[in-house]
């Protein structure tokens, strides 16, 4: 996985709980082409904390342009933004 | 068991190169591919503003010889390829608090002492939890892993030699400091390292032959005394380990005044805009005075020149006031009779002996309007807490020359530095 942390939109899914589940993201690339990526499995989830700030990592698997890739979501709690920090 | 005073276990949590350590922990969660730490970086102020200064610096900085507290082209002189990064209040107040959190989910009593520093009551939890030592590594450690960045942890009978023991080696360690260990981990050291012993003190110190902590713990105290009066006996009890406040809860503020101050963008060389700066200090202090429901009878102004010589001049009310107008009129007086017409590069105003607001003693040399100008007042303050400060300013500074409310740091829970234990 290359880091990227690239800003992204995101569509998640906000259980009973308080459990947020990423469900799909639009990623804009340098030409402001968009491409939509689905999230397939996530296989972690866990809360960052560093230096007080909150942010929850979700390592995800996702087929991109015809192949299975892992990626690295992050959803930072104090701004409501979502990442897509490595892939 | 009995606890008495000698047989207390207090530790003392002290993030190492607080400021620096945050930034660069923050650096690398967004995605930063340097640290910080590793590399020679200080945290120093805006030069364009005049309050370059180092705030904090990495320890890869320390061989340079760059010094906390210099100026920040010094700083430049001796390490070129230096990084300087801006404070950012607010990222220290969120690591400070989450640190905070982290604690409260051991320990029960727990007392911040500064942003980057905590006391805790560790007596009597032996039994249920382990040693002391052993503890203090898992929080270590936790701490570490959890939120990044490290810190020291200081073991001892009393807040002071918890303190002492925390400044010992960094960064990253446990350090204990009981009572037999002082002789030898506490006395070999010099003066300057205790606490409260500045480079006033260690200047006076050295006059009566006084070098280490030790040296220090053998005088007799009569001859201290009779020198630095009753801060004499202090320093002689800490050099001795004797220390006996408690570990206070989150509620207990021991606050005998406060002050804001501001280094000013330029150099200030007419009383006009120093009567305005003084304004614009008054308004931030009288609005705190008021926020926390107190009046004050001491009010006192600083002054520093573009020397760097810094003078102040106070005096007492004859009655106490809370009233912004009041305040200033003081501020003004004391001033004028201070300021010796020099370029002025610093200005302060501080109040002291404070008393509750719900009880004033009135007197019949009380100023006039007393009940109307504390009404504006109330009426201001409320619309600066629903609005933001900015929403109502005097016309005087209009021009936005000048802030007008001058001092702090911008984030109004920030904990300062204290000298009370």
């Amino acid at each position: 996985m290359k880091l990227l942390r690239k800003p992204i939109e995101m569509v998640a899914w906000f259980d009973y709980e308080g459990n947020t589940t990423p469900v799909k993201f639009r990623i804009t690339n340098e030409v402001q082409e968009n491409t939509v990526i689905k999230i397939n499995r996530i296989i972690k989830r866990e809360m960052d904390k560093f230096a007080g700030n909150r942010m929850m990592k979700y390592t995800c698997e996702s087929c991109v342009n015809g192949e299975i890739r892992l990626l690295e979501l992050r959803y930072e709690l104090d701004t409501c933004r979502w990442f897509l920090y490595k892939m | 068991m009995t606890l008495n005073k000698n047989n207390r276990i207090i530790m003392h949590i002290d993030v190492n190169s607080a400021y620096l350590s945050w930034q660069a922990v923050y650096e690398l969660q967004q995605g930063s591919n340097r640290d910080l730490r590793n590399i020679p970086a200080v945290i120093g102020g805006s030069i364009a503003d005049r309050r370059g200064i180092v705030l904090a610096k990495s320890i890869p900085a320390k061989p340079y010889g760059i010094k906390t507290g210099e100026v920040l082209w010094e700083a430049r002189q001796k390490c070129p390829q230096l990084v300087v990064i801006p404070p950012n209040y607010q990222l220290y107040m969120k690591c400070s608090k989450a640190l905070g959190e982290l604690l409260k989910e051991h320990f029960p009593s727990i007392q911040r002492f500064s942003i980057d520093e905590f006391f805790l009551d560790y007596t009597g939890m032996e039994a249920h939890y382990g040693e002391a030592v052993e503890t203090a590594n898992k929080i270590k450690n936790r701490v570490k892993e959890e939120l990044g960045f490290t810190v020291n942890i200081g073991i001892g009978n009393n807040k002071l030699t918890a303190k002492m023991a925390g400044e010992l080696k960094k960064p990253d360690l446990v350090h204990t400091l009981w009572q037999h260990e002082i002789k030898d981990k506490m006395w070999p050291l010099s003066v300057g390292e205790l606490f409260m012993v500045g480079r006033k003190t260690k200047k006076k110190l050295k006059e009566l032959n006084i070098h280490t902590i030790g040296d220090l713990a053998t005088t007799d105290i009569k001859l201290l005394q009779g020198k630095l009066k009753s801060f004499g006996r202090l320093i002689w009890a800490y050099a001795n380990g004797i220390e006996d406040t408690p570990v206070y809860g989150e509620n207990h503020v021991p606050m005998k005044g406060m002050g804001n101050s501001s280094t000013i963008k330029f150099d200030v060389e007419d009383r006009t805009t120093a009567y305005k700066i003084l304004l614009s200090l008054t308004e931030s202090v009288a609005l705190r005075l008021r926020d926390a429901n107190c009046c004050c009878s001491l009010v006192s102004v600083s002054v520093r020149n573009t020397d760097l010589l810094s003078y102040s001049h106070q005096r007492q009310l004859f009655s106490a006031t809370n009233i912004t107008n009041e305040i200033y009129k003081t501020v003004k007086e004391l001033f004028d009779e201070c300021w010796k017409g020099e370029k002025i590069r610093h200005l302060g105003v501080r109040i002291g002996e404070l008393s509750s607001d719900q009880v004033t003693q009135l007197s019949l040399f009380d100023g006039k309007n007393q009940e109307k100008n504390r009404a504006l007042d109330q009426v201001i303050d409320g619309l600066r807490d629903k609005y933001g400060k900015p929403s109502v300013i005097r016309g005087i500074f209009a021009d936005g020359e000048i802030v007008p409310l001058l001092g702090g740091v911008g984030e109004e829970e920030y904990p300062m530095m204290s000298s009370i234990l």
